[in-house]
Order: structure tokens, then C-alpha cells, then sequence
């Protein structure tokens, strides 16, 4: 009984021993008007299980402590009362298809996505066919054996032990305001649980699974791979994704087991009003390998950092991103990683490109503990920049407390190649379309990981961000 | 009489603040073909690239006629969908494209038509057979990790599958070994047979020229066309070398 | 540290990352807590004869950061300054004595006239007693156009000693200033090391070279800020830890808007001898201008499998092949030691310091 009083205590945290003094001069407070009253009510309209509505209690009592951290890009634009009006239940999300800005609607256009599934993903409209074509995925992969399902109603059906087992284990509301922020307003998202030695050959998407008006943006994504199994996971799509609410706190917990493996892609494309506050992080066990494909475009400000903790002994982890900052956008991505056992590697290949006065930042960490003999890291970094009034930093740090180990890192910065430009423009192609070409080549890292009919939105949306770029 | 396809006329042309081409004048007719030799550093390629429209080249006076338009007032792009090729003496890498589709996009650029799979896998096969080129690196991203033969290779396969009316091959034979010329010379005369294929080869040593037909040789010294004949002037240059010219630029 | 009556501890806060990262790694600073300065510390100097003495220059900001001037502010600098033209073959050398049980500063000052040359030699050589002690040093530079510096910096004999070292130099259009670290010994060392690059064609190398043992540490701060148009950066950090040594190694190069036509390379090399060591990276590249290159590269670890097989096909077992590679990367930079005595004489520590390897 009092076990469930102190669960937020019972997390596991020996994982990663950092504690951060926030009485130093580089926190800041901000003031919200989230109550537990409301926060009660939300657990109530949910039906929660008890211990769920004791941790998203306990969640708000550490978000209204917890200070912000100043290295990266400012969030005063937040207002953190719309927090309140953003998870209160009952509200009316729903925005109006005029409302809905031109440059949104001119993209649906020109990705050719048809009619009712723009109102859809603008958050307007009816779920139209997404229930349809989530019900026909399920009953695919459910004859072998994988549960997919929405994380609200799995909370009380037969997984209801195994989600209490793992839920904000691996990302706990200690970490960070926003997660904090996430533990007490959460509501809905998958539950995945592929079962030992299956093989799902489609690649899982959430795509459709917006499920309340307003939702997509405190989402909880649980996914559980086990021994020996092998999945494939892609989040969100290409498509411009309209919010009238501007801040998106989810959470994606990743449980790898022996042997397994998990590649989760991302092409983010939040509307240009958001505040991307998304944390990702995956636990791998013995001989496990994650991957992340990651493309990162759309967001006001952005802080991304999928983070893997290497748990077994020869836990793998790749990571492959590209991030572009146009115009009002100010993106902080990069990834983390713990080497938290021996003999387990890491590769990183990030990229990124800045246009129009866009910020781009990548910020990693590389961490090799003790514990993690014979560990190889090898990181590559490459900012494109491509007028003088953006900015690319990169910021990435390693701390290795081992002999034993092998970290490599490199990065570079540069521009174009005028020589490159005229070269294609030597064979017939615009100047317009040459710089888009050199661009989509610099981020065929990330589209050559992707299913093809992602590569191509993609390259389109990178077309689409090269319009009028002539320097 | 043919028609006149490229008319330049007392073309100059600075390279960082330095004149390296002083007053150039040069004809070529649809057709023809035409050999420009000289000396290292006489300015060859900067010809070359000049009429392609190289920002870093400055044309600082004359005019060019091309098919009638003003070339000079072309961007690059605009000079390349007008009919105009340059084959590259140091092709550049760029990765993330693949060869193939690099080639299917400036077809498009030429003919302003998309380009039918099928018809156009077909015949990149087939002049990749011409070229003794393995079709694979059709796949393979432009030029990235390409010897330097397999790169020039790449060139005509370019030109051959562009069809343009006007092909500047700058040193293409430099640096090969005597089977990558002949093989380099089958893909230009594959293109001299075309119908209209002009060319305009830029050289100072003359391998590849012995199976093509040439209609006028031009020689640049310092920057000036001191000399000007028909083919057997390149027989003349092979056995004298440059002396005479090089005497008459310095006057 | 013991702290009397009449002394006050004052908390500063020196090498500061320019660009932060996450708090959880402890690497956006150092907090140091300085009491204040009991006397200079005065070097044995010897000067070449032309160097005159004498300098006047505004504030110039170092790599340890504002809170560290304000404590050095109150040491009497040295100063000295060239001529227009003057390239002066002998070194200038400065030796200092590191006293135990005091709070010492010492600061220098150079104003280097146009066209003229120098080199600077300064050893913190050993001490006199083996207490604890505390130094703090600060040499300041303004190079003026197409003016060029070597400085040389020695930090040995410093057992038990805590170290600071700031140094911070602007260079004028077409000034070279290249920097030479060889830090061995001294329970803490800060170095900190700024050069502005303001004007155009001006160039800033450091090469650094360290060996962090027992329970030492080291945390640096380099950065090269390139304002001025075509400049150019190098800096390159080799270095061995082992036992408990910690190390920290901030490296940024800073392109600012206007730096067109520049080039940084950043490139750190550490080679771990023990599993109790601490080892932390962090090579900044800040960017906001298009026209410019920037490389940074890391190695971080055991000695690579290829060079292992290749001396151990020579007879050598694997400590004595750590022993020598580790002796090895001091040597490259004391190899560029401009005066040969010095050179000589370091050379000498470092082969006296080497440890025997273990059986």
C-alpha cells in the first residue's frame, strides 16, 4: 500500500548519477496554472489506476519546483498559463479550417494529401479513415502476436502490469521541467509490445493516432521489444502539423531486450508556432541495437535529444539526423548516450543546415562510464550554412572514466561549394534547383534510412524550404 | 555554307584581377569540328569556362553569339538548356546524388520534357557499352570515389545522353592510359556522327584526336589566338611544337 | 586550504564554456574559491637588451573570464613593449618560483609594436618548499598589424600547487600569435587562453601538450574568436591521464558575422592509461557567418591496435609502449621550444619524470 505512495521514488534512477544544483544562478522559475485540482479532474475524466493518478500528482508537485536550465534557446514566447487551458479537460480544441494558416494549407497542397486528411492533421476535422487505418494495421500485425493499441485503454486491459512496470521508468519526471510538465497532463499515445523473436516486417506508424481534440501534444509512447525481436517505428510524418496550441511536452520511452532491435524514424514538421519539448529516450539491454532516423524541420524552437542508455554488454546504438533551421526557427537537436556496459558502441552521423536567420544547434553528449570496457563511439557532425545571417553551433561534450574505450568525434562547417553549383547549373539546372539538389544530397544520410515514400516527402519539404534562397 | 552556331568576338577575360584572355575571336558552324591547342597556361580552359559562365571568370569586354543569342547575358543553366556542354577537367564530387539521376535531371533541363523510364535506362545502357563503362556506376553517387577515367568517362556519357550543340571538351584525354583515350574517342565520334554535334576540344596534346575528323585548329598562346588552319595544322604542332607561335605572341 | 581571520575566501567563477551546455556535466565552468593575494610573485627575468619595458594597453579579456581579472587586478604587472620594425632573436625568459603556503599573482603586460617579433619563455619551475600554495598568473597581449609572438609556457615542479594561468591576446591585421603549453605536475591547473582575431589575416596556433597524474587536475579553456576577415585558428591538444587524474578540455572556435574567408581547426588527442581517470572534451564550433571552414576532430582512449602491434613486433610489452608514447606527446611540444637551453633542460624533467614501466 505505501508502496504506491512513494512510486515516483521507486523509479529506477542508478542508471545516471547526475544530479543538478538548481539553487545556482543558472535556473530560472516560470510560473504556471496548473492546480492539482485540475490535474485530479484529468486522472478522473481518464479513469486512471490509482498509482497512475498518485504519479501524475507527484509529477506536478516537481514541475512547479523545478527551475529551467539557460543553455538553450529562450521559451519565453510559452505561455505557460495556456498550459492550463491545454489540458483542462472538457475544452474545445477544435480550430477552423480558415484559421488554419496559408503556408500550412499550400503545403498539403503540394505534398498532394488529400482533402479530408488535411483537416485531420490540422486537428480540424473528424478523425476521418485514421480509425480505419489503424484497426487494418492491427489486425495485420495482431495474428503475430504484437500488441499496438492506444496507451489510454491499454492501461486497463491485460498489459495494464506490464505498462505500470515501465511507464516514466526510463524517463522520469526528475529529469526535467517538461517532463515533469508531461508525468502530470499526459494523455494519449501507443502502447507497443512486440513479443519474443517476432519480426514485424511493416513499419508501425502513429501517424493517425490524434484521439482527443488538442492531443499530440503531451503523448506517451511506450513501446517494449523483446528478446530476439525486431521492429520498426515511425513517428509522425512529412506533412505540416497545425496546432492552435503551441507547446508539444510528449515523451517516447523505448525498452530494447536481449538481443533485439528497434529503429524509431522521425520526420518532424511542427507548425512554425511550436514549441518542441519532446524527450525520446531508449534502454537497451545485452546485444540490443536502436536506431534513430531523425529529421527535425518544422517547431519555432525545438529541444530534441533522443538519449540511449546502453545497459548489456554489446548494446549497439546508430543514430541518424538532420535538422534544418529556416526562417524564426531556433532548433536545438543532437542525442545522448550512456555507455553503461562493456563493449558497447556507438554511432552518430548528424547533420544539419541553416537558412534565412534560422539557429541551429547540436548538442550531444557522449558518456563512458566505468562500467564500459571495451566501448566505441565514433560521432560525425556537419553544418551547411547558407547565407551570413543564420547561425550552427555545435556543442558536444565526452566524458569517459575508462581505459579501455575508443571515442572518436569530428565535425565540420562549411558552405556550399560555388564549384558544385556551377557544375550542376553546367548541365542544365536552375541555381535554385542545384543549391536544393547539394542540400537533399547533404541529407541523404537521413532519407536513404527511410521507407521510400518518406525519403521523397522528405526531399520535398527540403525543395520546398530551398524556395528563393538565391544568395 | 553552314550555319553559324558560336561567334565570339574580342573576348576578354580576367580571372582575380588578372587579364588571361585578351581579345579573343573564334567562329564555329553547326557541325564542325574544332581543336584548340597551346601551351600550358595559355588559357585554354579558361575559355572553356568562360563560355559556360563560371562566376570566378570575368569577362571584362567582347561579345559571344550563340545560335543567335547573346550568351553573355545567360546564366550557366540557361547556357546548358540552350544547347551549350562543357565536359569538366576535374569533375567535382557531389554526394547524395546518384549519377543516373543527376543525368535524368539535366535531360529534363534540355528537352523541358520528363524523361520515360524505361527509353531512358535503355539507352544509358547502351552508351554505357559504347563507353566500356560499367553500368553500375550509373547507381553509384556523381563521382564519388571515381578514378580519374572514370570520372572523364562519366563526362561523355553526359554528353552523349544531352545531346547539346555545342560541346566543349576541356582536356579530356589528360591523365588516362591509351585504351581510356580510345575509348574516350569512340564516345566523341558516337557524338560527332549526331546529327549538328558540334565540338570545340581543348588540348595541347593530340591522342585523342587521331579518329576524329577536324575542321579548323586554333592556337593559344598567352591568352591570344596567334595561329589559326585546317587539320594539318595539328600534325604541324605534333612535329614543331609550339616555338613559331610562341615567338609571334610575344611580338 | 586553511583560511585565517583577516583573509576572505572569494567564490570566482573562470573558464567559462561560450557556448553552455547541459549543467549535468559539470563542464560549463570551474568554481574556485581564491583567497586574496598575500604578494607578487616576482620572476627571475632575463631580458634581451632591446626589449624596453613599459606598456599601456586597454583591457584585453583572457581565456579564464572576467570574475579571474577582477582578482588579478590588484598585482602590479610587469610590462614591457617593442619597437616598430624590432625583431628581437632572444627570448625573453621568466622564471617564477612558486612559493607554498601563500597566495601569490603575477602579471604581465606586452605591447607589440608593428612589424616586430618576440618570444616570450615563461617556466613555473619548482618551489622552494613543498607546501600547498596557491598562484595565479595573467599575461595580457596586444599584437599589432603583421607584429608576431611566440609564447611558451612551462608549468613543472608544482606538486601540491594550485595553478592559474590566463593569457589573452588581440591581434591587429596580419599578427601572428602562437602558443606553446607543456603542462606537467601541479595538484590543479586552470589555463585559460583567449586570442581575438580582429583584424584581417591574423592567425592564432596553440599547441598543448600535458601528462595529468595522481590526483591532479586540468581544465582548460581555449578560444579563438574570429572577427576580422581571412583569419585563421589552430589548436591542438595531445595529452596522457592516469592514476586519478581529471582533465577538462574546452576548445571553441567562434565565427563571428564578418569573418569571411576563415579557417579553424580544433583537434584533441588523449591517450587513458588507468580506468580511475576522468577524461572531458567539449570542442566547441559557434558559427555565424557562411563563408568560413571549420574542423574539429577528437580521439579519446587507448592507444590505437595497429601502432600496439607494430611496436610489440618490435619487442616492446605493452606498459613500456604506453610509457613512451606518453613521454612521446610532451616531447613533440617541447620541441617547439624556440631557445635551446630551455628546450634542453625540459626535455630533461621530462625524461627524469618518466615513470619506469610496470612489470
Amino acid at each position: 500500500m505505501s508502496k504506491e505512495k512513494t512510486y515516483v521514488e521507486d523509479v529506477d534512477r542508478s542508471l545516471y548519477d547526475f544530479r543538478y544544483d538548481e539553487n545556482d544562478k543558472d535556473f530560472y522559475k516560470v510560473d504556471s496554472g496548473l492546480t492539482p485540482e485540475i490535474v485530479e479532474q484529468i486522472s478522473e475524466e481518464k479513469n486512471d489506476p490509482k498509482w497512475m493518478r498518485d504519479l501524475r500528482l507527484k509529477s506536478l508537485e516537481i514541475f512547479n519546483q523545478k527551475g529551467m536550465g539557460q543553455w538553450g534557446p529562450p521559451i519565453d514566447g510559452l505561455n505557460m498559463d495556456d498550459i492550463v487551458t491545454y489540458v483542462r479537460p472538457k475544452t474545445k480544441m477544435s480550430a477552423n479550417w480558415e484559421d488554419v494558416p496559408k503556408d500550412i494549407k499550400d503545403t498539403f497542397e503540394r505534398l498532394g494529401i488529400p482533402q479530408a486528411e488535411r483537416k485531420s492533421l490540422a486537428g480540424v476535422g473528424a478523425q476521418y479513415d485514421s480509425e480505419l487505418v489503424y484497426h487494418n494495421v492491427r489486425k495485420e500485425v495482431a495474428e503475430q502476436g504484437v500488441v499496438y493499441t492506444d496507451i489510454e485503454s491499454a492501461l486497463h486491459g491485460e498489459y495494464a502490469d506490464m505498462i505500470k512496470e515501465h511507464f516514466m521508468h526510463l524517463i522520469t519526471p526528475h529529469d526535467h521541467k517538461f517532463a515533469a510538465l508531461h508525468g502530470a497532463v499526459w494523455s494519449g499515445g501507443s502502447f507497443v509490445y512486440v513479443p519474443k523473436g517476432v519480426s514485424v516486417e511493416i513499419p508501425l506508424q502513429s501517424y493517425f493516432r490524434l484521439n482527443a481534440p488538442g492531443a499530440g501534444q503531451f503523448e506517451h509512447t511506450l513501446i517494449i521489444v523483446d528478446e530476439g525481436a525486431d521492429l520498426h517505428f515511425i513517428e509522425g510524418c512529412s506533412a505540416p502539423k497545425y496546432n492552435v496550441a503551441n507547446l508539444h511536452a510528449g515523451a517516447v520511452e523505448l525498452f530494447v531486450g536481449k538481443n533485439a532491435r528497434l529503429r524509431y524514424s522521425t520526420i518532424e514538421n511542427w507548425s512554425k508556432n511550436m514549441y518542441n519539448l519532446n524527450t525520446k529516450r531508449a534502454k537497451i539491454e545485452e546485444g540490443g541495437k536502436m536506431e534513430w532516423v531523425s529529421g527535425s524541420f518544422g517547431s519555432h524552437v525545438s529541444y530534441l535529444y533522443p538519449m540511449t542508455i546502453l545497459n548489456g554488454a554489446g548494446a549497439q546504438m546508430e543514430y541518424t539526423g538532420i535538422t534544418f533551421a529556416g526562417k524564426g526557427q531556433n532548433l536545438d537537436t543532437g542525442m545522448k548516450v550512456v555507455h553503461n556496459a562493456p563493449n558497447t558502441t556507438s554511432v552518430v552521423s548528424a547533420k544539419s543546415i541553416s537558412k534565412d536567420g534560422g539557429i541551429s544547434t547540436y548538442r550531444s553528449s557522449v558518456v563512458v562510464n566505468n562500467k564500459a570496457k571495451g566501448a566505441k563511439s565514433s560521432v560525425s557532425c556537419a553544418s551547411l550554412m547558407l547565407d551570413d545571417i543564420s547561425r550552427s553551433d555545435t556543442i558536444p561534450a565526452m566524458d569517459v572514466r575508462t581505459q579501455d574505450a575508443d571515442v572518436g568525434h569530428e565535425a565540420k562547417i562549411g558552405r556550399i561549394s560555388d564549384e558544385a553549383v556551377f557544375y550542376l547549373m553546367s548541365r542544365g539546372i536552375s541555381e535554385e534547383d542545384a543549391r536544393a539538389m547539394i542540400v537533399s544530397g547533404f541529407a541523404d544520410n537521413v532519407s536513404k534510412e527511410l521507407p521510400l515514400e518518406y525519403a521523397v516527402e522528405m526531399n520535398n519539404l527540403i525543395r520546398l524550404e530551398m524556395k528563393g534562397t538565391i544568395g | 555554307m553552314a550555319n553559324s552556331l558560336l561567334k565570339v568576338r574580342q573576348l576578354t577575360v580576367n580571372v582575380e584581377d588578372k587579364e588571361i584572355l585578351h581579345q579573343v575571336d573564334l567562329d564555329i558552324a553547326t557541325g564542325e569540328t574544332h581543336v584548340l591547342m597551346g601551351p600550358n597556361g595559355a588559357g585554354k580552359s579558361t575559355l572553356g569556362y568562360a563560355l559556360m559562365g563560371n562566376p570566378r571568370y570575368d569577362v571584362t569586354g567582347g561579345s559571344v553569339l550563340f545560335d543567335g543569342s547573346d550568351l553573355l547575358d545567360m546564366t550557366a543553366d540557361q547556357r546548358a538548356k540552350a544547347g551549350l556542354f562543357l565536359s569538366f577537367q576535374n569533375p567535382l564530387e557531389v554526394p547524395g546524388i546518384t549519377l543516373g539521376n543527376f543525368i535524368r535531371n539535366a535531360v529534363e533541363q534540355r528537352t523541358g520534357e520528363r524523361v520515360r523510364l524505361w527509353n531512358f535506362r535503355k539507352q544509358l545502357e547502351k552508351e554505357c557499352e559504347i563507353l566500356d563503362m560499367d553500368p553500375s556506376y550509373v547507381d553509384r553517387d556523381l563521382n564519388v570515389g571515381f578514378s580519374g577515367g572514370e570520372k572523364k568517362k562519366a563526362e561523355i556519357l553526359q554528353l552523349l545522353m544531352l545531346k547539346p550543340k555545342l560541346a566543349i571538351l576541356d582536356e579530356t584525354d589528360s591523365g588516362l592510359d591509351v585504351d581510356a583515350v580510345r575509348t574516350v574517342s569512340k564516345g566523341v565520334e558516337e557524338y560527332q556522327k549526331q546529327e549538328d554535334g558540334a565540338l570545340l576540344i581543348i588540348t595541347h596534346n593530340t591522342g585523342i584526336l587521331s579518329s576524329l575528323k577536324v575542321d579548323r585548329t586554333h592556337v593559344l598562346v598567352n591568352g591570344q589566338v596567334v595561329g589559326g588552319g585546317d587539320a594539318s595544322l595539328v600534325d604541324e604542332i605534333n612535329r614543331d611544337g609550339y616555338e613559331k607561335y610562341e615567338a609571334k605572341a610575344a611580338e | 586550504m586553511t583560511m585565517s581571520a583577516q583573509e576572505q575566501a572569494t567564490n570566482l567563477v573562470v573558464n567559462r564554456l561560450p557556448g553552455q551546455t547541459w549543467n549535468w556535466l559539470k563542464m560549463n565552468d570551474a568554481h574556485v574559491a581564491v583567497d586574496t593575494q598575500s604578494g607578487t610573485l616576482e620572476a627571475e627575468t632575463v631580458k634581451p637588451a632591446a626589449l624596453a619595458e613599459g606598456a599601456d594597453l586597454a583591457p584585453i579579456g583572457g581565456g579564464m573570464g572576467p570574475d579571474y581579472d577582477r582578482w588579478i587586478q590588484t598585482a602590479e604587472p610587469a610590462a614591457y613593449h617593442t619597437e616598430a620594425g624590432q625583431h628581437i632573436e632572444e627570448p625573453l625568459k621568466l622564471t617564477y618560483t612558486l612559493k607554498g603556503g601563500a597566495t601569490t599573482a603575477s602579471a604581465t603586460r606586452f605591447d607589440i609594436a608593428a612589424d616586430s617579433a618576440l618570444t616570450i619563455i615563461m617556466d613555473f619551475a619548482g618551489q622552494s618548499d613543498n607546501a600547498a600554495g596557491t598562484a595565479g598568473f595573467s599575461t595580457k597581449l596586444h599584437l599589432a598589424k603583421g607584429s608576431a609572438v611566440t609564447l611558451v609556457q612551462i608549468h613543472r615542479g608544482g606538486a601540491g600547487q594550485r595553478i592559474f594561468n590566463d593569457v589573452g591576446a588581440v591581434l591587429e591585421d596580419d599578427a601572428r600569435f602562437e602558443v606553446v603549453h607543456l603542462v606537467m605536475d601541479a595538484a590543479d591547473t586552470y589555463v585559460g587562453c583567449q586570442a581575438d582575431l580582429k583584424g584581417d589575416r591574423s592567425s592564432f596556433k596553440a599547441d598543448v601538450a600535458y601528462l595529468v597524474q595522481n590526483e591532479d587536475l586540468l581544465d582548460t579553456n581555449y578560444i579563438a574568436l574570429h572577427h576580422g576577415k581571412k583569419t585563421e585558428s589552430a589548436i591542438n591538444s595531445a595529452g596522457v591521464l592516469r592514476d586519478r587524474a581529471e582533465k577538462l578540455f574546452r576548445g571553441t572556435i567562434d565565427f563571428k558575422y564578418g569573418a569571411a574567408g576563415s579557417v579553424g581547426n580544433e583537434k584533441e588527442d588523449v591517450m587513458l592509461m588507468d580506468d580511475t581517470v576522468v577524461n572531458k572534451t567539449i570542442p566547441l564550433i559557434l558559427c555565424a557567418e557562411e563563408d568560413v571552414e571549420g574542423n574539429h576532430g577528437a580521439t579519446i582512449g587507448k592507444l590505437d591496435d595497429e601502432l600496439m602491434f607494430y611496436m610489440e613486433s618490435r619487442g616492446m610489452n605493452a606498459d613500456d609502449i604506453y610509457e613512451l608514447i606518453a613521454k612521446s606527446k610532451l616531447e613533440a611540444a617541447s620541441r617547439l621550444i624556440p631557445d635551446q637551453a630551455v628546450r634542453e633542460d625540459v626535455q630533461a624533467y621530462i625524461e627524469a619524470h618518466q615513470r619506469a614501466g610496470k612489470e
